[in-house]
């Protein structure tokens, strides 16, 4: 296994700038996550790896070499597509040993270690069957041990789970992420889908219009995301994202929406060195707002329900606040009707401040 | 499509329709095979409609399979149509390839460049390539009339090949890469197999194309080679016309073109079916 490093890569398709002066590095044995909105450039960046597309600037190192002239057949990569472009001409079996064939291994090695894969991903009874008579997922399972058996420096995943259904998607996530730690293998995947980047990876790079907006783990992602896109990209039901001004009164800082208005004097050091405006956007993740029938607090804010999705096992409330629309998370038992007035408290010391002109966080 | 039990009328109207539509297209070829079973004398002495019985004769095969210049002229045209289909298979994949999958500059350019050649009206390239051709001193020669339908087919049959070769996913093209295929091999070995029968489609109408040329044999051919529709054409020198062996010529030139599209039935009718020629 390996390490692999983008450096300030850039990759245009005639004026649309697909890939803008990207870089990250991905550690061994590290499953890394590009996540973002289709037409983020995610998958751009995994073909710049792969070698199938050449970057107009910048370099590509696989464990610390530089690979940028080098072919895809050379750079030791495998790749799982999201279509996974099986040979749809060639049995299971030989779609495993395909890649073992064209790099010359000899016939006994490669049926050794094609049973090996075989046996790992669960698919021995599939191995002479064609493509087309397979099932999604077990096509996804043949993509991967096609990926699998030539024991590459690395994976590059895209969408590896986008074409199955629902509930086999949940199972694969799973799956996958324990394969890739028994195999020790280092992993870049590419997905829009925020649950699994959040499930699956050591580290996510958030993606959006060509640029990385953050490179952090999980939690750094979730709990500090550095931006308003990040925040609202990440986690579901999405952050609740609030216009508002931050002004001082008699030693204390307030955050004043066009609602309510929030004591954050405890968060007043960072919001010093952070803030180059009054106008700023507050966030606020939905699990951060308690709901309460009275009045719990002095500083809790009055609203009315609008409606209640009983999710299980909690529900999501969607709340008018004033004008504004914004949702929590309750716990089943909290009863609530439609129109109901109650009152929600939000904690100032987990809210999110972002500039509003640069959408760059404060706090 | 969905076999469906169709009602006894509906199927009648069906089956007359079909033999009222190959009655029409076939007429003309079932009364060649007629005509080439009857005596010259015979024929003349009546109009072909309507029908009399005849007394069937095999002198008019008998006839041309003992006439030396026909059989060497089957074997020229034999030679010439397989050549040709091969250079324009081969050459017309790696050029539909290179179009239908790699990005290269002046890839558009190429593309509508063998879309306007292959929309010239084939009697404004006569001149040329005759010119051409004796020039290269290849005028009268087997190679120079390869050369002359190549240049004929090349454009139409790569244009073809373009859409049947895009019909191959470029995930599956980028996954050969992958695995360290050269683009060659994943032409020949994998984009090939995969649309086979587009590919014979293909196949059978440059074979047929050649084989059935008249207008290129007649001019690039002049003597030393003499290709098989010339050959026929001149049982019709002059005033008089020998319809029952020209008939009979006709039908013998005919059966390689018979004999490959029964064998490659299949994959015909499955090519035109996937919409190969769009």
């Amino acid at each position: 296994m390996g390490t692999v490093e983008v450096q300030n890569v850039t990759k245009k398709f005639g004026d649309k700038l697909a890939v803008d002066n990207v870089s990250f590095e991905v550690r061994d044995r590290e499953l890394m996550c590009l996540l973002g909105p289709s037409g983020a450039g995610k998958s751009t960046m995994l073909r710049i790896i792969a070698g199938l597309e050449p970057p107009d600037e910048g370099t590509i190192r696989i464990d610390g070499r530089a690979v940028n002239d080098l072919p895809p057949k050379d750079r030791d990569l495998a790749m799982m597509f999201q279509s996974y472009a099986l040979y749809p001409n060639k049995t299971v079996y030989d779609n495993l040993a395909f890649p073992l064939k064209s790099f010359k291994v000899p016939k006994d090695e490669i049926k050794k270690t094609v049973s090996e894969v075989a046996n790992t991903l669960g698919i021995t009874a599939l191995l002479r069957r064609l493509p087309g008579q397979l099932s999604g997922g077990e096509r996804q399972r043949v993509a991967m041990g096609r990926a699998i058996v030539r024991k590459p420096k690395a994976f590059l995943l895209d969408e590896p789970l986008t074409n199955l259904d629902a509930k086999l998607r949940v199972n694969m996530r799973a799956e996958l992420k324990r394969l890739q730690r028994e195999l020790g293998a280092t992993t870049i995947f590419a997905t829009p889908d925020q649950l699994e980047a959040l499930t699956m990876s050591d580290r996510i790079a958030i993606m959006n219009q060509g640029t990385i907006l953050q490179d952090d783990t999980p939690d750094g992602i979730y709990e500090h995301p550095k931006d308003v896109f990040t925040a609202t990209f990440v986690g579901s039901p999405a952050m609740n994202i609030l216009d508002c001004e931050m002004e001082q009164k008699n030693g204390k800082i307030f955050v004043r929406t066009d609602a309510f208005s929030l004591d954050v004097s405890k968060l007043a050091d960072l919001i010093g060195k952070g803030a180059s405006s009054s106008e700023a956007v507050l966030g606020v993740r939905p699990e951060h707002v308690t709901l309460t029938r009275d009045r719990a607090a002095p500083d809790s804010i009055a609203a009315e329900v609008y409606v209640s999705e009983r999710t299980r096992p909690e529900q999501i409330v969607h709340l008018k606040v004033g004008k504004t629309m914004m949702q929590a998370i309750a716990p089943l038992a909290f009863q609530c009707q439609l129109g109901q007035k109650i009152w929600m408290t939000i904690d100032p010391a987990r809210i999110h401040l972002f500039d509003r002109r640069t959408q760059k966080a404060i706090v | 499509m969905a076999y469906r039990k169709r009602s006894l009328p509906r199927q009648i109207v069906l089956y007359v329709c079909v033999l009222l539509i190959l009655g029409f297209v076939l007429s003309p070829y079932l009364l060649g095979v007629v005509t080439s079973f009857e005596r010259e004398a015979e024929l003349t002495s009546r109009p072909p409609f309507p029908f009399k019985a005849i007394t069937p004769v095999l002198d008019n095969y008998i006839y041309i399979l003992s006439y030396e210049p026909f059989s060497l002229a089957f074997i020229d045209s034999a030679l010439v149509a397989i050549t040709t289909t091969c250079f324009v298979m081969i050459a017309g994949s790696m050029g539909a390839f290179a179009i239908a999958h790699l990005r290269f500059r002046g890839r558009n350019f190429l593309f509508n460049f063998v879309v306007v050649v292959y929309m010239l009206p084939a009697l404004a390239m006569l001149i040329p390539i005759v010119v051409l051709l004796k020039e290269l001193t290849l005028l009268d020669t087997i190679l120079g009339m390869v050369f002359a339908h190549s240049i004929l087919l090349l454009p139409l049959m790569t244009w073809f090949l373009i859409g049947i070769y895009e019909g191959v996913p470029a995930d599956i093209l980028e996954a050969l890469q992958m695995d360290g295929t050269s683009r060659i091999r994943s032409l020949f070995r994998e984009v090939i197999p995969l649309s086979r029968f587009g590919f014979f489609l293909i196949l059978v109408f440059s074979f047929v194309t050649s084989w059935n040329d008249l207008m290129f044999a007649n001019t690039v051919g002049i003597v030393s080679v003499k290709l098989l529709q010339p050959r026929i054409l001149e049982f019709m020198s002059g005033a008089r016309v020998l319809f029952t062996q020209m008939a009979a010529a006709g039908i013998l030139s005919s059966l390689p073109v018979v004999a490959l599209a029964i064998v490659l039935q299949k994959q015909i009718i499955a090519g035109i079916m996937k919409g190969a020629i769009k």
